[in-house]
């Protein structure tokens, strides 16, 4: 018992934490990665991750972005005290970051909002929401529905009248 | 292998307040696009809480710059002519990211004056709507002391609105005698446009910027003329408030000022609130300092932070550090003056080192001094000091400074540079000036950039 616990523990002293994605895969990280997701870290606070954190709805893969997002963004707090440091690791992050998303495509991007959402991980929710809102800014109604495959339930008629109502954000 | 299909299912899959939250992100012009995708996100968007929602986010930070730009004149002729311009460059929002002049910027461009220069400076931007003021001294720190500004008897002054989203401009005339205007609004249930003007004189000399404020006018853009407000109750007949011009905050529907009561140096701060429904003035309190402080006007400012949050700024130059006061509980502030909503919540060092050595902030704070809270998406919260042409910008985040840039770089001599807090949103695209609304034109599109006149 006391060798498993001495074991799970890394060089700083954090208490390391087992998450299992909806398809088994397991990932190791301590508690200051994973307590960035705010379920994880109530669940921490509850002592209820003894044997490890399901999360029935996050696919490995997913899982695998996000927690290299946690392990990337773990430093971020620890580093802010050191001016001169915290601004070359927010340089880093900076890259890290806007490589994550500008990799994505939609169908991932949605799965990670979602898993970002269920993990309650505010900066990466907010991250990918963004990316989605970039994405669409600047692009017609039918470019919308072709990227976010959204059917068309308008009748003709309808489509018309609600350009014609709000010609200014139609007409280019 | 993804296919149409499961990206189909992700796309329904996701819930409404998720997508209510990406779609409260876009730009107004492609949130409305949203009306035309399907049935669905036209019940979202068309929703009157979402358009509130909307109209209430975060302010982006502009720089708008004044200054002159060799421009051609036409298609028909080769000729350059120096023209005045107002550059404005929206530098830190959630819709234009990145540093100052990497957005593209929008050029306003003025009638050009080769032979009256310099006579304008950027008031403010308020419900998406430009003011400028035409007819002022070159430079902003002179304008009460020299010309007899502002009655230069030429009938040339006025204020100038742009909208540049909705394509309208127009031109309102001051009211006779000194004053400023301090700020300006869409009213809530008509859209028309609002100018509030201050009559009074400048404080001192030694504080440029702040004016002694001994009337309120209301002026509805279109019709009507200016029609005064009468001031809140005061308990001492001294009547005066000190005040930095048009800085208002907005936050509530309401607009704020900082002001100090009395005309001398001594007199407590206090936060002037404008209410836009019911067009009065109330005061409420300032943050509370502590004994033997002096309220120091020219060194404290309004902001509102992302999280809706008034925030006071105080510059200490004894300990070289700047106060952050948060307000909890806004509309409980009002009623009990015995009870200080205001609480401390950060207390930061102005003291930086970068490449040009040791920079101490409190040392180049002055009444002129700009400052604005903006939340950007990469940088987080983070409070903007322009000074001088220099803008730097604090992270709540990291708890650490970062120049923005150093001094102007728009390639023309800058004449009069302005830190703005600037919106648009789908709600406003509904401001009107009524019946002094002209149409903007495009005369010019030059490398990408649109001049209106």
């Amino acid at each position: 018992m006391a060798a498993a616990a001495a074991e799970a523990t890394t060089d700083g002293g954090g208490k390391m934490i087992i998450l299992i994605s909806a398809d088994g895969k397991r990932f190791e990280v301590t508690e200051a990665v994973a307590s960035q997701s705010q379920l994880i870290s109530n669940m921490i606070e509850d002592d209820c991750t003894e044997n490890g954190v399901r999360l029935p709805n996050v696919d490995g893969d997913i899982l695998t972005m996000v927690v290299d997002y946690c392990n990337m963004h773990a430093g971020d707090a620890a580093a802010a005290g050191d001016t001169m440091k915290a601004s070359s690791t927010e340089e880093e992050l900076k890259k890290f970051d806007a490589e994550l998303v500008q990799a994505l495509e939609n169908p991932v991007l949605f799965k990670l909002i979602l898993a970002a959402n269920f993990l309650n991980i505010k900066s990466l929710l907010d991250m990918t929401c963004q990316r989605v809102a970039d994405m669409m800014s600047g692009k017609t109604p039918e470019q919308m529905r072709e990227t976010f495959s959204i059917e068309n339930d308008f009748t003709p008629e309808e489509e018309a009248a609600i350009r014609q109502e709000n010609a200014w954000a139609f007409d280019d | 292998m993804i296919t149409a299909a499961a990206a189909a299912a992700a796309a329904q899959h996701l819930p409404d307040d998720l997508l209510r939250d990406i779609l409260l992100r876009l730009p107004p012009r492609s949130a409305t696009s949203c009306l035309a995708v399907c049935k669905g996100w036209r019940s979202l968007v068309s929703d009157p809480s979402f358009r509130r929602a909307h109209a209430e986010r975060p302010a982006g930070v502009a720089e708008a710059d004044h200054t002159f730009c060799l421009r051609q004149d036409g298609d028909w002729t080769f000729q350059q002519r120096l023209r005045e311009v107002v550059l404005f460059d929206s530098f830190r929002s959630r819709w234009c990211r990145g540093d100052v002049r990497k957005a593209p910027p929008l050029d306003l461009t003025l009638i050009p004056s080769p032979y009256a220069p310099a006579a304008t400076m950027v008031l403010g931007s308020w419900d998406g709507v430009l003011c400028v003021e035409r007819g002022a001294p070159p430079l902003r720190r002179l304008r009460w002391r020299l010309f007899g500004w502002p009655d230069d008897g030429s009938g040339r002054r006025g204020y100038v609105l742009w909208h540049p989203f909705a394509m309208a401009c127009a031109t309102v005339s001051p009211p006779p005698g000194r004053g400023v205007i301090i700020g300006a609004y869409a009213h809530p249930a008509t859209m028309r446009f609002h100018l509030l003007h201050a009559a009074g004189e400048a404080a001192c000399l030694v504080d440029p910027g702040l004016y002694v404020a001994t009337a309120f006018r209301l002026r509805r853009v279109g019709d009507g003329a200016w029609r005064e407000v009468p001031l809140p109750q005061l308990e001492d007949a001294d009547a005066r408030l000190k005040m930095h011009g048009a800085r208002s905050i907005r936050l509530h529907g309401n607009l704020h000022w900082l002001v100090q009561r009395g005309s001398g140096s001594a007199g407590k701060l206090q936060v002037l609130v404008f209410e836009r429904a019911r067009e009065r003035f109330r005061l409420m309190d300032a943050p509370p300092r502590r004994r033997g402080e002096e309220e120091d006007m020219a060194r404290s400012r309004i902001c509102v932070l992302s999280s809706g949050k008034l925030c006071a700024v105080a510059v200490a130059r004894a300990t070289s550090t700047m106060e952050m006061w948060v307000l909890d509980d806004y509309h409980h502030c009002s009623d009990d003056a015995r009870i200080s909503g205001w609480r401390l919540m950060e207390r930061v060092s102005l003291v930086m080192w970068d490449g040009d050595g040791r920079r101490d902030l409190s040392r180049t704070f002055t009444s002129e001094t700009q400052v604005e809270a903006v939340h950007g998406e990469v940088e987080g919260e983070e409070v903007i000091v322009r000074n001088g042409g220099e803008v730097d910008a604090y992270s709540l985040r990291r708890g650490a400074w970062l120049r923005v840039r150093g001094i102007s770089s728009s390639g023309g001599p800058v004449l009069d540079v302005a830190l703005l807090a600037h919106r648009d949103s789908v709600v406003h695209h509904d401001v009107s000036f009524g019946e002094a609304s002209r149409p903007l034109r495009y005369p010019d599109d030059i490398h990408g950039q649109r001049l209106f006149v």
